[in-house]
């Protein structure tokens, strides 16, 4: 793994439930970013990704395991200033309504991540060039964020964090919020800069097409746990994990004649024991009940037992 | 599957003429609506797609008598042959419980929080079927059985933060087919869902057609939705519709602009994703003209002067392709 | 269809301002002036009538607005500012600093107002400054709870940890970002509180507890004249005096109240 900027090794996340004690949310889960590649992490509502994202931007601490950025461990923030080096690692998020403070214009936002080491005058020109670069005009850095929309306030968002030159930038169902015209506005801009600039991406979403068309590496999550990655273009012609196929079988596709999406049966809960999507998997047998690991071979990584390159297990005590 | 037409035609359900509708606002009346015309018929899934502030969503709040006080309301709406303009609020109300229902975005939105799941559904009919307690209880079994809810009798029991979202959508359309209606308007049930839960929702709105008959209304932003489920589309942009037709000829051999542009802005396998210059308007920001014009790659001096009007091949509408462009459609000048 | 009754408070609030700033040039004697005219009733030479010293009582009420509005202002400043505090450090830090804070103030709200400011006089000594004191330490909890309540609303807010992720230091984004987005609802509750803090004021030199005698204290006057209650006029104009200002602040905050729920609505 040398030369990744981010890693996530074995990252556990969990959280404190009133009815339930704890909840593990993120369950042992490790990828990582190099510069110039994005990294899509797809799953649906609840599987944890959003919870992984937060630890792997360092804003909350892992129950288990642990980020690096660069090659240092990353410090989760806490009270002190968060160190320049890390200030590299960026995050976009879902609602781009809450990324701004609606009280400060979008200047003094721009302005937050400017490097200090440039002399006064070059800061302003500095945080200007973001608007520039996602599209929008200089005049927007003196007005507020209620004057605008959700996909301009989405790119200005993306300008904020990118007047911090950052290598990283991790990207939560960004444009899940934003109109059909928007989505692929702000798409545009963020292969744009992993392309040009060399930025790491990680790219978080539960839209599997859009996550198809833009990264170069996906990793499928269900449950708190990758339980399929590869290569973008492999994943999506040759799904192994029976969750995977079910996911993209699932989406709707604008073709005529396309018919309905096939259904995946079941509910969205975890069982007691072994595979966690052996409840709803249409291939389900008796080895399941044993968890299969998140096995590596070539073309990616896979954590069923009907793939050839899963070992089998071995009984234990018994 | 998209719906085959039978030899004898179907029964028309819904049929909107030139619809208008006009909203007071602060600094005078807010055209949303213009010159909207479509029919559903039953047995039949038809498409409404267009992004916020299309008025796809306005479209069904008129029929369903739910526009904001003081909206200006003009043209047709025929339920069944009669006037959904002309009743009063009681004819209305009679009309919605029985004839037109709804779900909405939001299954959350129409069902009480405090209320069990039973007594939601039994009082709804109750209300409007006027059936005994008992009668009721039989049939909200049935339909939690129709909308594929396993264990219906505890289910009864339960409270609504006891299920997933897509569980919740089921009850909401269980609830909306509560009082028989013959037409389901859908206003983008499964936005808020996953994609296999929204797989799950789809395949059970194409079986209560093929089963019950039953003709809807499915508005949403997502032409890949509709492509999978819909026999016919209408696409709106600036409160008016744009182009129409049957669903896999207007995917095919896409004629407006407007509706090339949002398939294309579609992340689709591999495609390039292909934004669309500037920001939708709504109907009452469209420039005089053709309300995409300022968009529109194919603009031509024209289509800023005169509106082009829908106009269908063949001089027939229903089922019938059309468009509103000078350029590629059919449609002359007004 | 509240416009005009907002604009008599705060004409009433404006004209009760402009009354203790030029106290000394519109009353018309020297409220402190004793005569041998003792329990006049209201008459051409005293409007209001005078006091069981002789002193014009109308010169008082008017000489009373420079005490009790600079005094009640006075309270509810700094208990804004130390409930303010203390409740968005208990938002934002939370934990254990949350819990400490929120049991000091469910101390405060267990007893009544004005019992606990009189239990605080009375230790301090009864003097203007410390009738102020112990008004700001019963009336704090109450801003200190608005603003943890504004602060755990925002908390979630994404423009919090941008700013941090950007190298922004935590203090700098309680400032910029917390602060003017918390502040709202405790600036409002704070004009509401305007007049409570004249009447408690008032009930604290009622009781002997205020400004000391001869100075000319609404509440202090009122104690004077409700030992007989014939000579009504000694009590019932500085009574006026403190009702007409409750009663704007209560009418010019619930206004206020209003316009902010709608504007963020």
């Amino acid at each position: 793994m040398s030369g990744a900027l981010l890693e996530v090794a074995e990252v556990a996340v969990e959280y404190r439930d009133r009815g339930r004690g704890r909840v593990r949310a993120v369950d042992g889960v490790s990828l990582s970013v190099a510069p110039g590649q994005i990294v899509g992490l797809v799953g649906e509502s609840g599987c944890g990704k959003s919870s992984l994202a937060r630890v792997a931007a360092g804003l909350a601490a892992p129950a288990a395991g642990q980020v690096r950025f660069g090659g240092r461990p990353l410090t989760p923030l806490g009270w002190r200033r968060r160190p320049r080096a890390e200030v590299g690692l960026q995050m976009v998020f879902q609602n781009p309504y809450s990324s701004l403070n609606p009280r400060r214009t979008i200047l003094s936002q721009l302005l937050d991540g400017v490097p200090p080491d440039l002399p006064p005058a070059g800061r302003r020109e500095h945080a200007l060039h973001q608007l520039e670069r996602v599209g929008l005009p200089e005049s927007a850095a003196g007005r507020y964020p209620g004057q605008f929309s959700g996909g301009q306030l989405q790119r200005i968002a993306i300008a904020r964090a990118l007047a911090a030159n950052p290598k990283m930038i991790i990207a939560d169902e960004p444009v899940t919020a934003l109109d059909v015209s928007s989505q692929a506005q702000v798409v545009g801009v963020l292969s744009q800069l992993v392309r040009e600039l060399g930025v790491g991406m990680l790219f978080i979403s539960h839209d599997l097409a859009l996550v198809h068309r833009l990264a170069d590496e996906t990793a499928v999550m269900y449950l708190g746990a990758i339980v399929e990655s590869a290569p973008t273009r492999r994943l999506w012609r040759e799904p192994r994990h029976p969750y995977t196929r079910a996911l993209i079988e699932a989406i709707p596709r604008a073709e005529p004649g396309a018919g309905l999406p096939k259904v995946l049966p079941g509910e969205v809960t975890r069982p007691e024991s072994g595979c966690r999507f052996r409840a709803r998997c249409p291939h389900a047998f008796d080895r399941c009940a044993e968890e299969p690991p998140l096995t590596a071979g070539p073309g990616g990584r896979v954590a069923c037992w009907l793939d050839a390159r899963v070992p089998t297990p071995e009984r234990k005590g018994a | 599957m998209p719906t085959t037409p039978d030899t004898s035609p179907p029964a028309e359900l819904l049929r909107v003429e030139r619809l208008a509708v006009t909203l007071r606002g602060p600094r005078g009346p807010v055209p949303i609506l213009t010159d909207v015309t479509l029919s559903a018929s039953a047995g039949e899934i038809v498409g409404i797609a267009g992004e916020s502030g299309s008025g796809k969503s306005m479209t069904a709040r008129a029929l369903l008598g739910l526009l904001p006080r003081g909206a200006e309301v003009s043209g047709t709406m025929l339920f069944q042959g009669r006037d959904l303009s002309t009743l009063d609020r009681r004819g209305r109300q009679r009309v919605r419980g029985a004839g037109i229902a709804m779900v909405f975005q939001d299954p959350t939105a129409a069902l009480h929080p405090m209320l069990s799941i039973g007594r939601q559904l039994t009082e709804h009919m109750r209300a409007h079927l006027g059936v005994s307690r008992r009668e009721a209880a039989k049939r909200a079994v049935e339909l939690l059985d129709q909308v594929r809810i396993p264990n219906a009798a505890k289910v009864l029991r339960a409270y609504p933060h006891q299920f997933s979202g897509g569980q919740l959508q089921r009850i909401a359309i269980a609830s909306a087919l509560a009082a028989r209606p013959r037409l389901l308007i859908a206003d983008e049930p499964t936005t808020a869902l996953d994609v296999t839960v929204q797989a799950g929702i789809l395949a059970l709105l194409e079986s209560l057609r093929a089963e019950m008959g039953l003709g809807v209304l499915f508005v949403t932003h997502d032409l890949g939705v509709l492509a999978a489920l819909a026999s016919r589309t209408y696409v709106y942009y600036a409160g008016r519709i744009v182009e129409t037709g049957p669903t896999a000829g207007l995917l095919r051999a896409p004629r407006h602009p407007y509706t090339r542009a949002l398939l294309e802005a579609r992340a689709e396998d591999g495609a390039v994703m292909r934004p669309i210059a500037g920001r939708p308007v709504n109907a009452a920001e469209a420039p005089p003209g053709c309300p995409f014009a300022p968009r529109c790659p194919d603009r031509e001096d024209r289509c800023e002067k005169s509106a082009p009007v829908l106009a269908y091949d063949d001089g027939e509408r229903d089922g019938r392709r059309g468009s509103a462009c000078l350029v590629h459609g059919t449609g002359g000048a007004r | 269809m509240r416009r005009p009754l907002v604009l008599i408070a705060l004409s009433v609030l404006g004209a009760w301002l402009l009354l203790a700033v030029l106290a000394g040039v519109v009353s018309p004697y020297d409220p402190l002036a004793q005569s041998a005219d003792t329990y006049a009733p209201p008459s051409a030479a005293h409007w209001f009538g005078t006091d069981e010293l002789g002193r014009d009582v109308l010169s008082r009420v008017v000489h009373g607005a420079r005490l009790s509005i600079p005094l009640a202002l006075a309270v509810v400043v700094l208990a804004l500012l130390l409930g303010g505090l203390l409740g968005l450090i208990a938002g934002y830090v939370g934990r254990a600093v949350d819990e400490v804070i929120m049991r000091l103030t469910d101390l405060v709200f267990a007893f009544p107002q004005i019992i606990l400011a009189m239990a605080v006089t009375a230790a301090f000594g009864p003097s203007p400054a410390n009738a102020v004191l112990a008004l700001v330490i019963v009336s704090w909890p109450v801003y200190a709870r608005v603003i943890r309540g504004a602060v755990l609303g925002i908390r979630g807010e994404n423009y919090l940890g941008i700013a941090r992720m950007l190298g922004v230091g935590p203090i700098t984004v309680l400032r910029r970002d917390v602060v003017p987005n918390s502040v709202g609802p405790a600036v409002v509750l704070a004009t509401l509180e305007l007049g409570n803090a004249v009447l408690l004021l008032a009930g604290l030199s009622f009781l002997g507890l205020g400004p000391r005698p001869p100075a000319a204290e609404w509440g202090a006057m009122i104690a004077l004249g409700a030992a007989d209650i014939s000579k009504w006029w000694v009590s019932v104009f500085p009574g006026l005096a403190i009702l007409t200002v409750v009663l704007a602040c209560n009418i010019l905050g619930d206004a206020i109240r209003d316009r902010f729920d709608v504007g963020h609505r």
